[in-house]
């Protein structure tokens, strides 16, 4: 309980827009403890991607943020914003959905997950080049030293989200937040990369609208619908009881459409 | 929609303030346009708000059928250049190949003709008058326009509703002028209206030199060249009619602006 | 009877094969699945079983002839293949003053369970449920014999992903039409058909009954496309 790497407390993300107030997340209490792999599901519109732009605070203007986002006791939103930016990528850092707005085109893949390592750390131009061909291997790119010299035009879809995986546990983050890494992949590229967060050892959470991908990699679940957790529990139990009508529907729509596919 | 661009909406106030004194111009003018009257080059004054040109005439009157002249110009001249630099950008934009070529490399020649000088060439040909002053400007000026819609043909083309369209059985003709043409309006009509103010340009550039409205029908580009003899004496004579051109072309200028800001968030 | 058969497509783009000798058939009144991951060429076959892109060798036999009111298409992404400038009322009337068809939009808005006010409504006040529904609805109205179904559900949410499904089924057993849906979601297409194929590098691996490839694959790729398959515990 007292271990609690993240305890975010009446978290609220509303838009302004013209006298419009646009409430994309409304009183969320959720808390990740170390070593956790926590799922947050919900489908389009529920807020789940301001959530976690909210714990970075990537949230621009006209958007604002209000509640309480603890890391390690520390409230986020009272740092400056020098110390959030240290923040960012060093102890929490973000995988997108989009594997091709992650990558800038006119670098080549190893340059850019060296840069993580100069901006941060300091290294040296060869140590940083090193240390991003290592990672590299451990996202199982084959032959890493060759590959870290390509340019991310000349990888698949699922191969640039590993390298922006690879980016993203540069540093070896206390926390890995991934919105929504496989939606744009194909199913067997989806599988690889569920595979790959499986073995990196950090805290993570996964967020999706597949109830049935998040409930393979995580061991807790949080359902949100219209900017609210409205459930939240062990995934054995959210699966197997839901107790919120929207969760039975998801889960349920889930079971219909895969009635019996038989493992081979 | 312009309401959001104040801008905007003060050049759209100007442009149709503009508009109405010239359409009623007859109502509005306090005196006949070309009525000589007694008092030669007079300052503004009550009776002549504007004052009186070099053979008595009454400015302000002379001002408002101007604009009559100079803006129907504008918009003739524009609509001839719509036409042609639609037509052609459609057709090169959406049937690719060897006709775009032709079509573009027609293009390419257009634009590399100084235009001012082409104009003035045809014009001392011809017998300057307003008409062929309309079809010039127009015939020369649809280039751009005529780019702009390729452009938007080009990408617009790819689209999957285009080919929703076509799969559900729209013929080439429908596809391009119900689908594709009005999703590529917005950039043409904002063109439209900068292409309005330099055709009010070009006008009063032609005019003042005698190759575009002739005297007596009043324009405001004839009205600028009437008055250089007379600066120091009657500067409101040039200072007046300048001043309405500018106020023409800064509102039209205004008026693009917001179409363009806000034509565009329809999807 | 045949409703569409692709008899050795082969497609080039400059040098790039995108597909390779594609032999496959559909029966009258059949539900075919036809199951790839991006890069297979799916895509490609489809709009050439259509007429909307030409082969670059091969040919296509076609059960009745050939017309774009016999045989219809519903795309992938709702938000892209609706025009953003058109009434949904006026999308749906467009087709059938194409082919010189009287209905009553009323009653396809009903078919497709939109309510009747939908008609005066723009595509970007849809939901992307409502607006695959429009789709739907713009492809059914001629009352075609062949539907492909390319992706139809693949950009919506999962509980949105069922209700579609569902109406697709529903209209099938009205209208009677023979579709061929392209997923790279096998458990959509489990739902969905009877006989599949599957494509991988513009090619066809495998084709059969469901029942028989789910159980029995044979190739390793489709193999490694049912592990693929994310299941609940």
């Amino acid at each position: 309980m007292e271990d609690n790497l993240l305890d975010i407390k009446k978290l609220s993300v509303h838009y302004f827009n013209k006298g419009n107030i646009t409430k994309a997340v409304e009183n969320v209490d959720l808390s990740i403890q170390k070593g956790e792999t926590v799922g947050l599901v919900g489908e389009s519109g529920c807020g789940k991607s301001s959530l976690a732009l909210a714990i970075l605070r990537l949230i621009d203007p006209p958007g604002k943020i209000y509640g309480e986002i603890k890391w390690k006791g520390r409230n986020l939103l009272n740092l400056s914003s020098s110390e959030m930016r240290e923040m960012r990528g060093g102890d929490i850092s973000m995988v997108f959905q989009d594997p091709f707005s992650a990558l800038n085109p006119v670098f080549n893949v190893g340059e850019q997950i060296a840069e993580v390592f100069r901006v941060h750390q300091g290294l040296s131009r060869k140590e940083a080049w090193d240390n991003a061909v290592r990672l590299l291997g451990l996202v199982h790119i084959a032959d890493p030293e060759q590959r870290a010299n390509d340019y991310p035009h000349q990888f698949s879809g699922g191969m640039k989200q590993r390298v922006a995986v690879a980016m993203a546990y540069a540093l070896s983050p206390d926390l890995l937040i991934a919105d929504e890494p496989t939606t744009a992949l194909d199913v067997t590229m989806q599988k690889s990369i569920l595979e790959l967060l499986k073995e990196l050892k950090t805290t993570i959470l996964f967020i999706s609208h597949n109830i049935a991908l998040v409930s393979e990699l995580c061991g807790r679940i949080c359902v949100m619908q219209d900017g609210r957790i409205v459930e939240e529990g062990r995934t054995v139990d959210i699966i197997n009881d839901p107790k919120d009508a929207y969760t039975a529907k998801l889960v349920n729509s889930f079971r219909e459409i895969n009635l019996d596919i038989n493992r081979s | 929609m312009l309401k959001k661009n104040k801008l905007a909406m003060f050049g759209l106030i100007l442009l149709s303030m503009l508009v109405i004194l010239a359409a009623f111009a007859p109502i509005f003018s306090p005196y006949d346009p070309n009525a000589i009257m007694e008092d030669h080059i007079a300052a503004p004054s009550m009776k002549h708000l504007f004052g009186t040109d070099d053979l008595g005439r009454d400015v302000l009157s002379r001002l408002i059928f101007g604009g009559r002249v100079s803006l129907s110009v504008a918009v003739i001249a524009v609509a001839v250049s719509l036409t042609i630099g639609v037509l052609l950008g459609c057709i090169s934009g959406y049937y690719g190949g060897i006709l775009d070529e032709i079509i573009m490399r027609f293009t390419d020649i257009m634009l590399s003709f100084p235009t001012i000088f082409l104009i003035l060439a045809i014009q001392s040909v011809l017998t300057p008058n307003i008409f062929n002053v309309m079809i010039v400007i127009g015939a020369t000026s649809w280039m751009g326009i005529a780019r702009l819609v390729r452009g938007e043909f080009l990408a617009l083309k790819e689209r999957e509703f285009v080919e929703a369209a076509r799969a559900i059985g729209c013929s080439n003709f429908r596809v391009i002028f119900r689908h594709i043409l009005p999703n590529s309006l917005p950039p043409v009509i904002v063109a439209g209206t900068l292409g309005m103010a330099g055709a009010i340009l070009t006008e009063s550039a032609l005019s003042f030199l005698g190759l575009g409205v002739q005297p007596p029908m009043a324009s405001w580009g004839n009205m600028l060249m009437d008055s250089q003899s007379y600066l120091l004496d009657a500067p409101w004579m040039a200072i007046i009619p300048g001043l309405v051109i500018v106020l023409a072309v800064l509102s039209l200028y205004f008026v693009g602006e917001g179409l363009r800001e806000g034509l565009n968030p329809k999807e | 009877m045949i409703s569409i058969e692709a008899k050795n497509i082969t497609k080039y783009y400059g040098k790039l094969k995108v597909l390779d000798d594609v032999c496959l058939f559909v029966d009258e009144g059949e539900s075919f699945g036809l199951v790839g991951e991006s890069g297979s060429g799916k895509t490609t076959l489809a709009r050439i079983m259509l007429n909307l892109i030409k082969a670059s060798s091969g040919q296509m036999i076609y059960g009745v002839e050939f017309s774009r009111k016999n045989y219809q298409i519903v795309f992938q992404n709702p938000y892209t293949s609706l025009n953003p400038r058109i009434k949904v009322g006026d999308a749906l009337r467009e087709p059938l003053q194409i082919h010189g068809i009287t209905r009553d939009i009323k009653e396809i808005l009903s078919e497709v369970e939109l309510n009747e006010n939908y008609a005066d409504k723009y595509p970007h006040e849809l939901s992307g449920g409502e607006r695959q529904r429009l789709c739907i609805a713009r492809a059914i109205s001629v009352k075609p014999k062949f539907i492909v179904l390319d992706e139809p559900v693949s950009s919506l949410d999962m509980t949105v992903q069922l209700e579609i499904l569902k109406l697709l089924k529903k209209l099938k057993a009205q209208l009677g039409f023979t579709f061929l849906l392209i997923a790279h979601d096998l458990s959509v297409v489990k739902f969905m058909c009877d006989r599949i194929a599957v494509m991988n590098s513009g090619r066809i691996i495998e084709t059969g009954k469901l029942d028989e490839i789910y159980n029995n694959p044979k190739d390793p790729y489709t193999k490694l496309l049912l592990e693929s398959v994310p299941r609940l515990p």
